[in-house]
């Protein structure tokens, strides 16, 4: 507890936490988020420009917010045809090279929603059509086993491999759909920046730190763990 | 015995002294940090949980649908208590006062502090907007005697009161009490109030989980140097300085 509050004496940048929160918000592309965010916020929180002046970094991710937007919701909803549409009208240079990871995941999603509704035999049609090329590309190769294998059980929501069926799965395949449309920005300065939010870099950082300095004290003692520290210690905190 | 013991002590302390930090170089660093594995769905929460605490309801409303994240508290309850976190910041404080009782009347009976600040902030649009008469009226009536119980209420009411003092009163000194940051200094205080009768956790995880970050970087510098993260908005790392 005493550390507790050692901890929370220490100050931190006003907005700080409002500016890492947009920041996530513009990157993953949650527009109507957003935008709720900022009309709400416009009495209390300094404006991009005043931010800046703050020593904030900027905001870079404004790009095709709008098709990032409408993108993350047709996969979310399970509709990669039209997914794969958009994509060739929008961004065709993601989608070119029909071998890439962004078209993996895709396909796969595609294979995959075809076994939630049960029609096995356009997924094997599918499958034979759009996957059996990535038996050759190594680094997915072991993700594209786990997919196959949902043919093989029922029901597929029940077995190892089921996980592929949750919507984390659906989440996983916009996040990288969101990055590659991101990395077709013109004046893009850092590529690294279109996989990794602000807030998620800091969370590693948290992380690592953490854990090394628990190394030095021969691994003793629990090391920040977010999961664990959203689920377990939440508890009604009175001043 | 004893002048082993000595010895052993001495070569202990030069032990220390001749140890230097360990160097972490930005590669292995980066290595390092590609291994740590955080949970969409986990930032997502922590996200959601911020919009949440902070009263963002529509925002809140929104990132459920965009991101299917469930918050972690009913909805519904965050508008009240937004409509008294708004009527604060607006100036209505007898407006917010009365929503608050409507919500939970508890809350201001186990928060004499913030029924104080309330009042206070009463006065202080009362002051404002120039009533002179209405203002000492208030004061003596409602304020003088929570501070004849209380030697900070005192002080802050005598502080408050001597604005009336003074013809140009934005520029006195005790003027900062008539800025926009008064209100919403209230305005926060009660928020926090609303959340705790809720049984919520009145302040958002976030910007805990930050200043954890700025602590685990000052325990780590003690025994490595490493890159760090100076800045919390750019989370860009700095080589460690050799």
């Amino acid at each position: 507890m005493k550390l507790q509050k050692m901890v929370e004496r220490l100050t931190l940048q006003p907005d700080v936490s409002h500016w890492i929160v947009r920041s996530y918000l513009l990157h993953y592309g949650y527009q109507d988020t957003l935008n709720s965010f900022d009309t709400a916020s416009e009495d209390t929180c300094p404006s991009s420009s005043a931010a800046q002046e703050n020593g904030f970094g900027e905001h870079g991710d404004i790009y095709a917010l709008n098709h990032r937007k409408v993108l993350r919701k047709l996969i979310k909803n399970g509709d990669i045809d039209t997914a794969f549409q958009k994509l060739r009208e929008w961004y065709p240079q993601v989608v070119q090279d029909d071998t890439s990871i962004v078209c993996f995941l895709l396909h796969s999603q595609r294979f995959i929603e075809y076994i939630r509704v049960g029609f096995l035999e356009e997924a094997v049609s599918y499958g034979r059509a759009e996957l059996a090329k990535f038996f050759s590309v190594k680094p997915v190769a072991e993700l594209l086993e786990d997919v196959v294998a949902l043919l093989a059980y029922n029901p597929p929501l029940e077995s190892c491999v089921g996980y592929l069926l949750e919507m984390s799965q659906r989440e996983f395949v916009a996040d990288a759909v969101n990055a590659a449309v991101l990395s077709t920005n013109p004046n893009l300065k850092d590529p690294e920046s279109c996989m990794h939010t602000v807030l998620e870099k800091l969370l590693r950082q948290l992380t690592l730190c953490s854990l090394e300095r628990r190394a030095f004290n021969e691994d003793q003692g629990e090391a920040f763990h977010l999961h664990r520290e959203l689920h377990g210690a939440g508890r009604a905190k009175c001043s | 015995m004893s002048l082993s013991w000595i010895f052993l002590g001495q070569l202990d302390s030069i032990e220390t002294m001749s140890t230097s930090k360990k160097v972490i170089t930005r590669e292995e660093w980066e290595r390092k940090l590609k291994d740590v594995k955080i949970r969409k769905e986990d930032m997502n929460k922590l996200v959601m949980n911020f919009l949440v605490t902070e009263g963002y309801v529509e925002a809140a409303e929104k990132f459920r649908i965009e991101s299917g994240t469930e918050p972690d508290i009913d909805l519904a309850t965050i508008t009240d208590r937004m409509a008294v976190k708004k009527a604060v910041q607006s100036g209505n404080v007898k407006d917010a006062i009365e929503k608050v009782n409507d919500l939970n009347p508890m809350i201001l009976d186990t928060n004499p502090q913030l029924y104080f600040h309330l009042q206070q902030q009463r006065l202080i649009e009362l002051i404002r907007i120039g009533k002179v008469e209405e203002a000492l009226e208030f004061a003596q009536e409602e304020l003088a005697p929570r501070g004849e119980e209380n030697q900070s209420f005192l002080e802050e009411l005598e502080r408050t009161v001597a604005l009336l003092a003074f013809e140009d009163v934005k520029n006195c000194p005790y003027g900062e009490l008539l800025d926009v940051s008064q209100r919403l200094k209230t305005a926060s205080e009660v928020n926090a109030a609303i959340l705790t009768s809720q049984s919520h956790e009145k302040d958002p995880k976030l910007p805990s989980l930050l200043k954890m970050l700025i602590w685990a970087q000052n325990q780590l510098d003690d025994k490595a140097a490493y890159p760090r993260i100076n800045n919390l908005s750019t989370a860009v790392l700095e080589d460690p300085a050799i």
